[in-house]
């Protein structure tokens, strides 16, 4: 009996190892593979690298908007909460003094938890077990989680004491001996590691726990916004509401010194609910920061489409490989390829900073690079072990602009300094590259982050670039036109260059008076004394001669009616349905009649609208010889030079460029730009045409005023438009000072005799 | 009259070969989990605990089992005592247990695992005399034996340790011959009490949870996770990876990284001390409790079925030793020691095989820790020395060599009883 007994054990015996041993087999063999992916999937992780963004240079390299890496100090309020001490005893103090408002004397933050720790602990600890029974499930596991995690106990042995202390009407304190003293040690341990911390971001003592309990009330409030519409009903959305709030990083430092990095990675359970993001941020170099703010624009958020796209993706991304593997044919396989790139590299992320306006939101793809991607092996306390994969990230392209930064500052405070509203475009007229694009009123980029919607609101409409996005109606280009006039007249035989017409100061024609600028008579005069004094009665002369459809003819081939074409994404190669920068094209306006004819001669009528790029443009063409240049402010991308569009030849003589260059140098010596006040552009040797248009704006008669011109005239380098919107005094006047000024400036003349070399 | 000889014809060479071999592999585990570039770690500690428990275990097999008797008591209330005293803080509470003592030079002293052996012996003692096992109160002295220690370590806490116990207890009476529709009936009775425990009000609602969680299935979970996805539920989806994150980062984060740990070493698993998921540290008690999934994962279903083996042919020998050995109290030792060690062994694999609940038992000669090998050694020395003295202890020798002592008037009566009780069923034993 005994043997058998023996035997019987030792079956029982094989029984057990042999369960043992097919469970054994069981995982090693059958769900090998599941495991094995599942310690990868555990013990590594996949994370974006960063790219750099493109830099925006100008013509000489000098940056206006640089892409750089910086570590910036994230907080996890989450891991905070659950992970530290002070954040467990503010938890489970929050979470008392919710449930019984009636016994809380105190609104405890995390500073006042971390000052009066051994207060706080004793709040905690002499709290009555009993006195929760009344609570609800999630609240009483709550206050348990603290406690235990605050005592350092494991959960079993915590329960067991949680329910003994529940049966002898305990307090909390009564879980562990000692137990105010083990937390306010834990909790001077980590105000240790904090002031470490303070000392190395450079910030006073105990700021940074103030700046903590701002980020906390915010999204206090941010979780009382999201879930007041909830109701009482759903608890368990409200907590996952909360949840997801609180496990979203909050920036606590942009650019954290390296001394920061340092710690937090030297010890990173020492600073649970800390992290770092290595993250690229754009950086506007102080020295050209706000010399384009309005052209080079600016780096925001995504979109919310662009989130939303990226959510799609990526569910679509874990539905198909989720799929059955019998279902994963060739085309899906290559669809969770394409997909898992677009996520891993290209998709935008939400934290990451995309253009939002001007050239940075136009260049967008070029000057985005495309993120990289490693695989990271983390010990099991969630140190780096390795980098097991990396794909490294491309940076962004840079991109060389053609305008010179220093002309830029220059022409910007030379316009800001004399112009309430108002452009300044200046450009090589031999190749059209754009030297100078100012505009006024314009903001600073700190004017950008704090004050937009100001901005936005703004009559002035200062979020316009004047020069080639004009808010509500463009201006006409008035007496400027008056080239093309002449010179579609002179084309077309209609006007001889010496012959004389007389000017008595006004003009009759049907029932309407046409009058020249202030009724003076200007008497017999030829073309070039015309454009020199800006001669309207001439000029309906002419009209009447030619008619209109010459002038039209000619006024397109001088490139009114139509865009400039600067920086259009698709001139750049950019894909279609990329924003450009809104430039507008000004087209122009039908009609018909010989009145109609006659204002268009004096920069009316079919012309009524421009931009001051397109009549620098169209200046261009006088100074280069009959060429109509496309401007160019874009010369390189990542190094390789955009192809130039071929100048379109204006159509005119010589024998005509002649005469409007005389009529515009003549403007300069005694015409309407003559030398007043000491602003002689003769010594810069200029020539130039002006205008005075006028418009009604917003009901209200309004005069503009432009001058248009060129210089040297012997060898043009530079030509500019300028442009002073509601004027209150006359074309010249206006904006001879704005030139002169200019041209003074060290800025030009070094833009110049670089003109001149090249 | 001489000594009586330890008779080296009978010493079983098997069980020590065995033994060693497993200490051996429980030496290659103990250097691959704890050590480091320049350290080997917790094995200068082992080895020093193996050198300690050899020259031990060769003094008691020196020993006829017989002159442990007057012993077994004294020490059985000894243990006790210090089981009691451990309750009373006298160990730390650094790590939420009292299971441990401090002795000299840093060294801790684990008295529960000498408590399994001493309890072995005690029942053994009590089992020896052949009395009648029919009704349920003459179970009564070997249980409550069992169970003063028991519920002392349960108490410290350490569940698993007393759970070690209750098949000891089991099989010792099932060897000593207690009625067959007892064991029968028990067991039912443990089935039935189990079942209607888990529904009774008596259990804590948290209390269920875990024995649900138990059940959780992280591949099954995968593969809902999986389906749902595929069919672009996404919200529901949601749901299931939160709760497969909260399983795997909470309730059963040891059990989930060791069934990883095995599961991925496969077949041949990934070398020595070459398993990532031990040396990245996601194990804790990777050196000790959970030293069978570092196993696993570094020498695969081979080198794990191996020392499965290894622990199974152990368990064999004892079991053959026990059918050698015709002295009770020698026979019912050697079933103790083997009934100890199976369940040890069950308790161990079975939980980093995810087949039971976290208890925290050590893997006999293999995890690290000194209390657990000496109290191996000892309970080897014990059953070699029953097998190396098969003879003696039959025939009564000892019992005149021990005459002289105190006890000697009462221990020949009980030698005389004895010898009477193996004569009357030395037919059962050819």
């Amino acid at each position: 009996m005994v043997l058998r007994r023996i035997r019987f054990l030792v079956a029982v015996t094989a029984l057990l190892f042999g369960v043992l041993w097919i469970r054994l087999a069981h995982l090693q063999a059958m769900e090998h593979d599941f495991w094995e992916r599942e310690a990868l999937a555990s013990r590594t992780g996949g994370r974006p690298v960063p790219f750099a963004r493109g830099d925006i240079l100008d013509r000489f390299g000098r940056p206006l908007a640089e892409g750089e890496i910086v570590h910036r100090l994230d907080f996890v309020f989450h891991t905070f909460r659950r992970e530290t001490p002070l954040g467990l005893l503010y938890g489970a103090l929050r979470l008392l003094a919710d449930r019984e408002p009636e016994l809380s004397d105190h609104r405890w933050t995390l500073a006042a938890v971390a000052s009066r720790s051994e207060e706080a602990a004793e709040r905690l600890l002499e709290w009555r077990l009993s006195s929760i029974r009344s609570w609800d499930g999630r609240a009483r596991g709550d206050l348990f989680f603290y406690a235990r995690r605050l005592l350092g106990l494991e959960e079993r042995e915590a329960r067991r004491r949680w329910e003994k202390a529940l049966e002898r009407d305990g307090r909390i304190g009564d879980l562990v001996p000692n137990a105010r003293a083990r937390i306010v040690a834990a909790a001077a341990r980590q105000r240790e590691a904090l002031a470490d911390l303070e000392e190395a971001l450079g910030w006073s003592p105990g700021s940074l726990l103030e700046r903590i309990d701002q980020e906390v009330a915010r999204l206090e409030a941010r979780v009382a916004a999201e879930t007041a519409s909830l109701g009482d009903l759903s608890v368990k959305r409200r907590r996952s509401v909360r949840r997801d709030l609180e496990r979203r990083p909050r920036t606590l430092e942009p650019r954290a010194p390296f001394r920061v990095v340092y710690l937090i990675h030297l010890v990173p359970e020492r600073y649970a609910g800390f992290r770092i993001e290595d993250v690229e941020r754009r950086l506007y170099p102080d020295e050209t920061r706000d010399v384009a703010p309005l052209l080079v624009g600016r780096v925001g958020a995504p979109s919310p489409e662009a989130i939303e796209r990226r959510e799609r993706d990526r569910r679509e991304y874990l539905r198909l490989i989720s799929l059955p593997s019998e279902r994963k044919d060739a085309s899906i396989a290559e669809r969770i390829a394409l997909l898992r790139d677009r996520l891993r590299f290209e998709h935008v992320l939400p934290d990451e900073e995309v253009g939002i306006s001007g050239l940075e939101r136009t260049l967008e793809p070029v000057l985005r690079g495309r993120r990289g991607w490693r695989l990271e092996e983390r010990t099991g306390d969630r140190r780096l072990e390795r980098v097991l994969e990396l794909v490294a990230p491309l940076d962004g392209l840079d991109v060389r602009l053609s305008l010179d930064a220093d002309l830029q500052r220059a022409a910007q405070e030379v316009l800001d300094a004399h112009a309430e509203k108002g452009a300044l475009v200046v450009l090589d007229p031999r190749d059209g590259e754009v030297l100078a694009l100012a505009t006024t009123p314009r903001p600073t980029r700190d004017d950008l982050r704090r004050r937009y919607a100001e901005l936005v609101a703004d009559p002035a409409g200062p979020l316009y670039h004047r020069a080639y996005r004009p808010p509500g109606n463009p201006p006409p280009p008035g007496s400027v036109f008056k080239l093309v006039t002449a010179a579609a007249a002179l084309e077309a035989g209609a006007l001889d260059p010496a012959e004389l017409l007389r000017c008595d100061g006004t003009l009759h024609v049907g029932g309407t008076v046409l009058q020249c600028y202030h009724r003076l008579p200007h008497g017999s005069i030829d073309v070039v004394e015309a454009l020199a004094r800006s001669c309207n009665v001439f000029f309906y002369e002419v009209a009447r001669r030619v008619r209109l459809a010459p002038l039209v003819a000619a006024a397109r081939a001088a490139g009114f009616g139509e865009p400039t074409g600067i920086a259009d994404p698709q001139r750049l190669g950019l894909e279609p349905g990329t924003p450009g920068l809104g430039e507008a094209g000004c087209p122009l306006q039908p009609g018909r009649g010989l009145l109609f004819a006659m204002r268009t001669a004096i920069g009316h009528a079919a012309v009524d609208d421009c931009t001051p790029l397109q009549v620098a443009r169209m200046v261009s063409a006088v100074a280069n010889g009959g060429f109509v240049v496309a401007p160019r402010l874009v010369l390189e991308i990542g190094g390789v030079p955009v192809p130039r569009a071929a100048p379109r030849p204006v159509g005119w003589s010589k024998r005509t460029l002649d005469v409007l260059r005389e009529g515009m140098i003549a403007a300069v010596e005694y015409g309407t730009a003559r030398p007043t006040n000491g602003d002689d552009l003769r010594r810069y040797r200029v020539a130039a045409k002006t205008g005075t248009p006028q418009a009604i704006e917003r009901g209200r008669y309004v005069e503009h005023a432009w001058m248009a011109g060129f210089l040297p005239y012997d060898r043009p380098v530079l030509a500019f438009a300028v442009f002073v919107e509601d004027s209150p005094v006359g074309g010249g006047r206006a904006t001879r000072p704005i030139v002169a000024a200019l041209l003074r400036r060290p800025e030009a003349q070094r833009a110049i005799e670089r003109g001149l070399a090249r | 009259m001489s000594r009586p000889r330890t008779s080296f014809e009978e010493f079983d060479w098997h069980l020590l070969v065995t033994v060693l071999l497993t200490s051996a592999v429980g030496l290659l585990f103990v250097w691959s989990t704890t050590h480091e570039e320049d350290s080997l770690g917790l094995l200068p500690r082992q080895l020093l605990f193996l050198g300690i428990s050899l020259p031990v275990t060769a003094l008691i097999v020196a020993q006829p089992p017989r002159r442990l008797l007057r012993w077994i008591w004294p020490a059985y209330g000894a243990i006790c005592l210090v089981l009691v005293a451990q309750l009373f803080g006298a160990a730390d509470e650094a790590r939420g247990t009292r299971a441990w003592i401090p002795l000299v030079f840093g060294f801790k002293v684990q008295p529960s695992e000498f408590a399994k052996v001493v309890v072995v012996l005690a029942v053994a003692d009590l089992l020896r005399r052949g009395r009648r096992l029919d009704r349920l109160v003459d179970l009564a002295a070997p249980a409550g034996v069992v169970a003063v220690p028991a519920l002392l370590i349960a108490a410290q806490p350490d569940l698993g340790g007393a759970a070690v116990l209750l098949p000891v207890l089991a099989a010792m009476l099932f060897a000593a011959g207690v009625r067959s529709k007892l064991v029968w009936g028990s067991g039912l009775a443990i089935a039935v009490l189990a079942v209607s425990a888990y529904h009774s009000p008596l259990v804590r609602d948290y209390q269920r949870a875990r024995v649900r969680a138990f059940f959780y299935s992280i591949p099954a979970e995968t593969e809902r996770l999986r389906e749902l996805r595929a069919a672009g539920r996404h919200e529901e989806a949601r749901e299931v990876a939160e709760r497969l994150r909260a399983v795997k980062q909470g309730t059963n984060f040891q059990v989930y990284h060791s069934m990883i740990s095995i599961g991925s070493g496969g077949w041949f698993g990934r070398g020595l001390g070459r398993g990532p998921h031990n040396r990245l540290g996601y194990l804790p008690e990777r050196h000790n409790d959970f030293i069978f999934a570092v196993i696993g994962e570094e020498t695969g279903l081979l080198g794990s079925t191996v020392v499965l083996c290894l622990h199974f042919v152990l368990i064999l020998v004892l079991y053959s030793i026990a059918s050698r050995t015709r002295d009770p109290f020698g026979r019912l030792l050697v079933v103790g020691v083997a009934a100890l060690f199976t369940s040890q062994v069950f308790l161990n694999v079975g939980v980093a095989l995810g087949l039971l609940p976290v208890t925290g038992v050590t893997l006999p000669f293999v995890s690290a820790g000194g209390s657990s090998m000496l109290a191996g050694y000892v309970a080897i020395g014990l059953v070699l020395s029953v097998g190396a003295h098969p003879v003696a202890s039959l025939e009564g020798e000892t019992y005149e060599e021990d005459g002289r002592s105190r006890a000697g008037a009462a221990h020949s009566e009980r030698a005389s009883a004895d010898l009477a009780l193996a004569r009357a069923r030395g037919d059962r034993y050819a």
